[in-house]
């Protein structure tokens, strides 16, 4: 556990290192959140509702869905390939600790990073400017709260299979743009996911990626009955199971490739 | 004359070295087109969506926005071919890399935009302009001379405008450390102009009409298309695109003189 605090306590510091950085990174949320809110606030002027939704929940659901998506453009997929190409991976290999111990470490101080300084700010001040409607109650907030921590083992998994990747591919950068433009439509970041066709929408549901913003965020707006809650929240516990299993297997092909130059 | 006949051999040559760097790595090249799609994608699922539950978004229907989307990417996709290296700037003069091209014997710029191609973007551009089609005949313009003309206009003066742009935030890493930052503020706020603005409060609508004119990189050359906009679109194109490249020019003419190595 102490090892574990270090790393995270270590990602802190670099997060601290690029503040400007992160000062951008805040500024092209918020105005994807401003996008979106006036884009919504257009369609309900027409009308009072959309397929349960009121403009209020809309509001809401944009900028809890624009927070939690802006997480896919970080993640550790990126550090991960550049260790591969760079041969730091060598390095990394050797120590007493493994691949998939450290880079969890990494990932979970970067989530927590995130929800301190950029998460719940960014939704508090949304809140206050924009509008929008509370949790519907304190159970939701709660089961929020749970759906979106968990949702963390999904990404970390996705992240290393794709980071992976790099064994047998060079450009690590566009594979990360894809992954994040990927996650942000697959998961409901973009458009809540009931605007799909009918049958897509509903697989999507299923698909691991809704646990990481559809599903937290219809929780807190208690779109779902609280069995359904429980439902959706095991199935991201499968899912995040099934995803450790393949990047297991992934990686235990991926690293027969492994080269690394001397020096 | 000749001179410019020297230049577009150089160019030619540049170009060259772009295409073979693409089919040197074709596995490559597949990903970063794939993910030059996916990133467009994303926002365009997303209006799209919004405006088939709402039965359209403030006056323009599923069609148009399609036709205001691919004309977007389009430009955006021939700026990451051609003009990419504009966000090299910084990189240039940091490392002190520009002395080398400033002893050559050709313009500077031309170096800096030769010295980055990205053909890939162009095969994505194929498919834009594959759903601009599309959408030109469920919208219902047709075919004619005038419409080849006004693309011809609103490619040119597009691009100028949004390399332009860019190009002028570039250049404040000649006088400051890091200025690609405003650049990228800038780049997340052009954001905006790939929606109908027309959805947008009075102030954002003046903004990108008037000071950073990104509206005109897609929204009322495809609301001039559509009969949304009259005829000054016409004359607004050329006009802005030469104010942002006089702008652009003087920047990159202070830059280049004020910049003197970094002695590595």
């Amino acid at each position: 556990m102490d090892k574990f605090y270090c790393l995270v306590k270590m990602t802190f510091l670099t997060k601290f290192a690029y503040v400007k950085a992160f000062w951008i990174n805040i500024a092209g949320t918020f105005a994807s959140i401003v996008i979106y809110y006036f884009l919504w606030q257009f369609v309900f002027r027409q009308q009072d509702s959309l397929a349960g939704y009121t403009a209020m929940q809309m509001t809401t659901y944009v900028i809890l869905s624009r927070m939690l998506s802006s997480q896919f453009s970080g993640g550790i997929n990126s550090e991960l390939s550049n260790w591969i190409r760079t041969g730091k991976i060598g390095t990394e290999l050797l120590r007493p600790v493994s691949l998939f111990f450290t880079l969890f470490a990494k990932r979970v101080g970067e989530f927590v990073f995130f929800a301190i300084f950029k998460g719940a700010p960014i939704a508090v001040i949304c809140f206050l400017i924009l509008g929008g409607v509370g949790p519907s109650g304190a159970w939701n907030f709660a089961m929020f709260l749970v759906s979106t921590c968990l949702s963390i083992g999904i990404m970390f998994f996705f992240e290393f299979m794709v980071g992976l990747c790099a064994f047998y591919t060079n450009h690590s950068y566009s594979l990360a743009y894809a992954k994040s433009s990927l996650l942000s439509i697959l998961s409901g970041g973009v458009v809540p996911l009931f605007l799909f066709p009918e049958g897509i929408g509903r697989v999507l549901d299923y698909l691991p990626f809704a646990g990481m913003v559809s599903v937290p965020v219809n929780i807190y707006l208690g779109e779902y009955l609280p069995n359904e809650t429980w439902q959706f929240v095991g199935l991201q516990g499968m899912w995040s199971l099934l995803l450790w299993m393949a990047a297991h297997i992934f990686y235990s092909c991926a690293i027969r490739r492994i080269v690394v130059q001397g020096g | 004359m000749k001179r410019l006949a020297y230049y577009l051999r150089l160019w030619m040559g540049y170009q060259r070295m772009g295409v073979v760097e693409m089919t040197q790595y074709p596995a490559d090249t597949v990903i970063l087109v794939i993910s030059l799609i996916l990133r467009e994608a994303a926002g365009f699922i997303g209006v799209l969506a919004i405006a088939y539950a709402a039965g359209g978004l403030g006056g323009w229907d599923v069609y148009e926005i399609c036709l205001m989307f691919s004309m977007c990417a389009l430009i955006e996709s021939l700026s990451q071919t051609f003009f990419d290296n504009v966000w090299g700037i910084s990189h240039l003069v940091h490392e002190g890399r520009l002395d080398v091209l400033l002893v050559r014997p050709a313009p500077l710029f031309l170096q800096v935009l030769g010295d980055v191609t990205h053909y890939p973007a162009l095969i994505s551009m194929v498919i834009y302009g594959g759903v601009m089609v599309y959408a030109m005949a469920h919208v219902g313009i047709g075919l004619s001379a005038g419409l080849l003309l006004f693309l011809a206009e609103y490619l040119i003066c597009g691009i100028v405008v949004n390399t332009g742009i860019y190009t002028i935030f570039n250049c404040l890493n000649f006088w400051i450390i890091q200025g690609e930052d405003v650049a990228v503020l800038v780049q997340t706020c052009r954001e905006f102009a790939k929606y109908p603005i027309g959805a947008f409060p009075g102030v954002i609508r003046t903004i990108f009409t008037y000071v950073l004119p990104f509206g005109f990189v897609a929204y009322y050359p495809a609301a001039y298309l559509t009969g949304k906009a009259g005829n000054w679109v016409l004359a607004g194109l050329p006009l802005s695109a030469a104010a942002v490249f006089a702008v652009a020019a003087v920047f990159w003419q202070m830059g280049s003189r004020t910049y003197d190595s970094t002695g590595t």
